[in-house]
């Protein structure tokens, strides 16, 4: 019995929310200290995704720790090539809690999703949440592996949020939370990207400071692939409004039709897992959505 | 009383250098004799060019056949002369104030870097009467722009580069469309050279103490040259140590003449001229200086310098001073020198303080209170 003590006194824990309250905004035209790698290839992913990358090692320093090959597309849980040639391919910009991570990780578990979150406190809690989810998991496979049962058998499903999007500790989910990460920042061949309920700044000489602008928007177009998604979620009409009209002018995103979106597991979570989602929705409060194909420049067709 | 030191030279493909000193400039033909300027009463063959008078000159360029200059001034005026009247042509504001300015190659349109990261576009053409164009935003960046450069491929592209350690790639006009980003760097970027004889280059000159050679369409880092290396010998005698490690590029300028490229550094009295060859820069020749230097601009195989105000006392110190190519070797141009003594610039009370590069580029410099520097936004 003294086995179970100690597994006892490991048990992960989740972190407490409370403890890392920060007010909502940020101004960030000040000069933050932002710990950035000098180039892509500089990035150190083992730290973030341990399973999927090893630690740098002097030699490799720079050349191959990052992925060079684009990752394979969807495979069953458990095939993940957990070698140097993942790469991050979802970004949740402004992921506060995690919330959309969570839920998404197991719907997507061969895909590496990394959510930025510019108020530190927020991005240290989410890192503390991946990794006491993570810690659930391995105990649990460590249960599965010694003989125990463990739930395996029952399918997730997208619409089921209360089901998994906090994050599931007594059961194991594909891909058991190896593949989502919090950064705190502000990656290339991104294939979705989750503008979700942004700061509004309402007034108009903060309008400068949203999360979309014409010239952000170029930024985004080049960190995602051509056929890449962004998906913007708001509450407020005003800032649905911004965000749509500086989209729909911006060449090289096209509007995706709402009945296209039927078909996406991604739109489920993206409406309800996150925690600004719930909030909306406890309020009662209006949620407008709308999503954007980064297509091939027109200009250079012609 | 003091002069003025001049803060800026440019050259245009016609031979004429501008010479910039606080809100006025003097345009000066191939032979150092004055042929413009904001300044009154130089002389009968001296064309009166019209002044803004209100700010000080920030950034200036030529169009690429020479027949008109971009100035733009602290308090954020854009204004197009045509180099033959040097009459006003077409003027705006710019929504911030321009750290640089460059035409596009047609010469059709001008664009100022902004230093709150966006770059704008207004036509160059003379202004019909009731023309109030404005400046259009083409590209952003989120930080500052220290300058603006196009390369020189039959599809040019735009390149800006900011506070922020980054040089950014952009296709035109369709700039919304970003080619790369050239990330290596380790502080601002002050100054980018592009040239027809690497037209899928651009060197970069920075506060990181590197001169560093990119591939433009990949982004790649091919050549980090590190100026400590090689200007050591003139910081033996510096005791503060701080000041002794640190090389911020002013400016880095291609000579198309002789296929070099020319840096400058603050506070360093010398020019360091690169041989690009096979792709890369070779051992580079360094050529002492009279003093610490302001700016730089080339013109044919001259390399013309402006200086900071000499020390008190200096009797007849020159304000600019001419390099010339002799069999590949650069010595000073005498002949220039001597006609060029004979430029002034205006007299003043007190010479304004030139603030290091170092001061701006600083990742604190925007929570710091506004000291020395006015800002004019807002």
């Amino acid at each position: 019995m003294a086995d179970q003590t100690m597994a006892d006194s490991n048990q992960p824990k989740l972190p407490q929310k409370r403890y890392f309250r920060q007010r909502a905004h940020v101004n960030i035209f000040n000069d933050i200290r932002l710990d950035y790698p000098l180039t892509p290839n500089d990035e150190d992913w083992s730290k973030l995704y341990p399973a999927y990358f090893r630690a740098p090692t002097t030699d490799t320093l720079g050349e191959n720790k990052r992925p060079s090959s684009p990752a394979p597309e969807e495979q069953p849980a458990g095939q993940a090539r957990k070698d140097q040639l993942a790469q991050v391919e979802f970004a949740d910009i402004g992921c506060g809690y995690g919330g959309l991570l969570v839920a998404l990780a197991p719907l997507y578990p061969n895909t590496l999703m990394v959510g930025m979150e510019i108020r530190t406190k927020v991005a240290n809690y989410l890192q503390q949440r991946v990794e006491a989810l993570r810690g659930f998991q391995h105990a649990l496979l460590d249960k599965s592996q010694r003989g125990e049962h463990v739930d395996l058998e029952t399918p997730l499903e997208a619409g089921a949020e209360e089901l998994h999007d906090n994050g599931e500790i007594d059961r194991l989910v594909p891909g058991h939370y190896e593949n989502i990460a919090a950064m705190r920042m502000n990656c290339q061949n991104c294939r979705k990207l989750f503008i979700l309920f942004a700061d509004p700044h309402f007034k108009k000489r903060k309008h400068k400071a949203r999360i979309i602008s014409t010239t952000m928007l170029a930024e985004y177009a080049y960190v995602l692939r051509p056929g890449g998604i962004i998906y913007m979620i708001t509450d407020v009409k005003d800032l649905f409004d911004w965000n749509e009209e500086h989209m729909e002018k911006h060449e090289l995103f096209e509007r995706i039709p709402e009945e296209e979106l039927k078909d996406d597991p991604a739109v489920p979570c993206v409406c309800n897992s996150t925690e600004e989602g719930k909030k909306v929705a406890r309020n009662k409060g209006n949620k407008y959505l709308a999503c954007f194909r980064r297509i091939e420049d027109p200009f250079e067709k012609e | 009383m003091p002069h003025f030191p001049v803060s800026l030279v440019e050259a245009s493909s016609a031979g004429l250098i501008a010479l910039v000193f606080d809100k006025d400039f003097h345009i000066v033909n191939s032979s150092g004799k004055i042929v413009a300027s904001t300044v009154e009463g130089l002389g009968d063959d001296v064309k009166l060019a019209a002044g803004s008078k209100k700010g000080s000159v920030k950034s200036v360029a030529f169009s690429p056949a020479g027949d008109l200059f971009a100035v733009c001034t602290m308090d954020k005026g854009l204004y197009i002369y045509s180099t033959a009247s040097w009459s006003i042509v077409r003027e705006a504001e710019t929504p911030k104030r321009a750290n640089a300015v460059v035409f596009d190659p047609s010469g059709a349109y001008v664009l100022a870097a902004d230093k709150f990261g966006d770059v704008v576009r207004l036509t160059a053409a003379p202004a019909t009467d009731g023309d109030s164009e404005k400046p259009v935003v083409l590209l952003g960046h989120v930080s500052i722009l220290c300058d603006i450069e196009f390369t020189h491929g039959d599809r040019p592209y735009v390149l800006t580069c900011d506070r922020d350690e980054k040089l950014r790639v952009s296709k035109y006009p369709n700039s919304y469309n970003i080619q790369s980003f050239c990330l290596g760097h380790t502080a601002f970027v002050t100054s980018v050279a592009t040239a027809k004889f690497a037209v899928n280059n651009a060197v970069t000159g920075s506060g990181d103490g590197t001169v560093r050679l990119w591939d433009v369409e990949s982004g790649e880092l091919l050549q980090t040259v590190v100026l400590g290396d090689i200007l050591a010998q003139y910081r033996e005698s510096e005791q503060d140590q701080e000041k002794a490690d640190r090389f911020g590029v002013l400016r880095v300028r291609s000579i198309e003449e002789t296929n070099e490229f020319a840096v400058l550094v603050e506070d360093i009295p010398a020019v360091i001229v690169f041989p690009f060859a096979n792709g890369a820069l070779g051992t580079p020749q360094v050529i002492d200086i009279a003093r610490a230097p302001t700016d730089m601009t080339i013109t044919s195989d001259r390399l013309v310098v402006s200086y900071v105000p000499a020390a008190e006392g200096v009797q007849d110190a020159a304000l600019v001073s001419v390099l010339k190519n002799a069999d590949g070797q650069y010595v000073a141009d005498d002949e220039l020198n001597g006609a060029l003594s004979n430029v002034h610039t205006l007299e003043t009370n007190k010479v304004p303080a030139i603030q290091s590069i170092f001061v701006w580029g600083s990742k604190n410099f925007i929570e710091r209170t506004n000291k020395g520097d006015q800002d004019d936004d807002e």
